[in-house]
């Protein structure tokens, strides 16, 4: 998949992951297991950039005698979510259209 | 390799960074192995399951561009050469007659400070002149005359030292911008008239 698109696509994964509840690193790599295969160096790179972005924000928080990074997703990160979601439509649609006549009933 | 090892690697190629910088990827690191741990993994396993040193150094440090495709130059530059000696009648030909253009034209600006020069030296001349015969009017009762010559001597000379003046000056500024010129071009050209 073309390089710059594959990265869009994994930004708006790793907010889908914290949208409902603030997450952790290896958390998020967990849910998005079933769906997407994502390693600990990807990941870092796109949660920095989300951060310096401000489509989420990080805290600190005890755990077990350390400290854990939790992400939380911001307003703009939602409507991230929800600008990726509409332009899906639009391709869906396209890609309906293109693959229109070589549906075999 | 133990979660320490690894974080001295990491450290190790993260140099390149700010304190910051380096410091939270180390953290956001120790983090991932301490979570996989927890899950119930050893410390081994969690080590070698967060990738190497070397692929977590090259994400933090930022993707790597792809390699600038290579034009093998060698081809290219042959190919150049006998292009350029085919066209050599044309171009080298050209090329002479600009410069022939450029260097009339550099001569000519200094025919004109010449030309100055020789006005201004006319000009004085005429002022002695036009005072002898002056006097000799006065000498011989042409009082008029006698005064409009030795007046006239006057603005003569006058005119002609600032003839002298401006040749001066024009000639002195020719030669600075030639100078400036031949510094940009950087190739010494023919030495002109310059200083």
């Amino acid at each position: 998949m073309d390089i710059q698109l594959k990265r869009g696509l994994l930004d708006v994964c790793v907010l889908a992951a914290i949208k409902d509840v603030p997450s952790y690193g290896y958390q998020i790599i967990k849910d998005m297991k079933p769906y997407v295969e994502m390693s600990e160096s990807t990941l870092y790179p796109i949660l920095r950039r989300l951060e310096s972005a401000q489509l989420l924000t990080v805290q600190a928080a005890e755990h077990n005698g350390r400290l854990r990074k939790y992400y939380r997703i911001t307003p703009a990160g939602v409507r991230r979510i929800e600008d990726f979601k509409m332009e899906w439509n639009e391709i869906l649609s396209i890609y309906r259209f293109v693959t229109k006549g070589e549906n075999h009933d | 390799m133990t979660k320490s090892e690894f974080l001295h690697r990491l450290s190790a190629r993260l140099q390149a960074l700010s304190e910051n910088d380096r410091a939270a990827a180390l953290t956001y690191w120790s983090e991932m192995i301490d979570d996989r741990m927890e899950d119930g993994m050893s410390e081994e396993d969690a080590v070698r399951a967060v990738g190497t040193p070397a692929e977590a150094a090259a994400q933090i440090l930022g993707e790597a561009l792809p390699p600038e495709p290579h034009k093998p130059q060698r081809k290219r530059k042959t190919w150049e050469i006998v292009l350029l000696i085919l066209g050599s009648p044309v171009w080298l030909s050209l090329l002479i007659a600009a410069f022939a253009v450029l260097l009339s034209v550099y001569l000519s600006v200094w025919a004109v400070v010449i030309s100055l020069w020789a006005s201004a030296i006319a000009v004085t001349v005429t002022g002695p002149v036009s005072l002898v015969y002056g006097i000799s009017c006065l000498i011989g009762a042409d009082v008029s005359g006698g005064l409009l010559y030795i007046g006239a001597a006057f603005a003569f000379v006058g005119i002609g030292l600032s003839l002298f003046a401006l040749s001066l000056w024009s000639a002195k500024e020719i030669c600075a911008l030639t100078a400036r010129l031949l510094r940009r071009k950087n190739a010494p050209l023919k030495k002109e008239k310059g200083l």
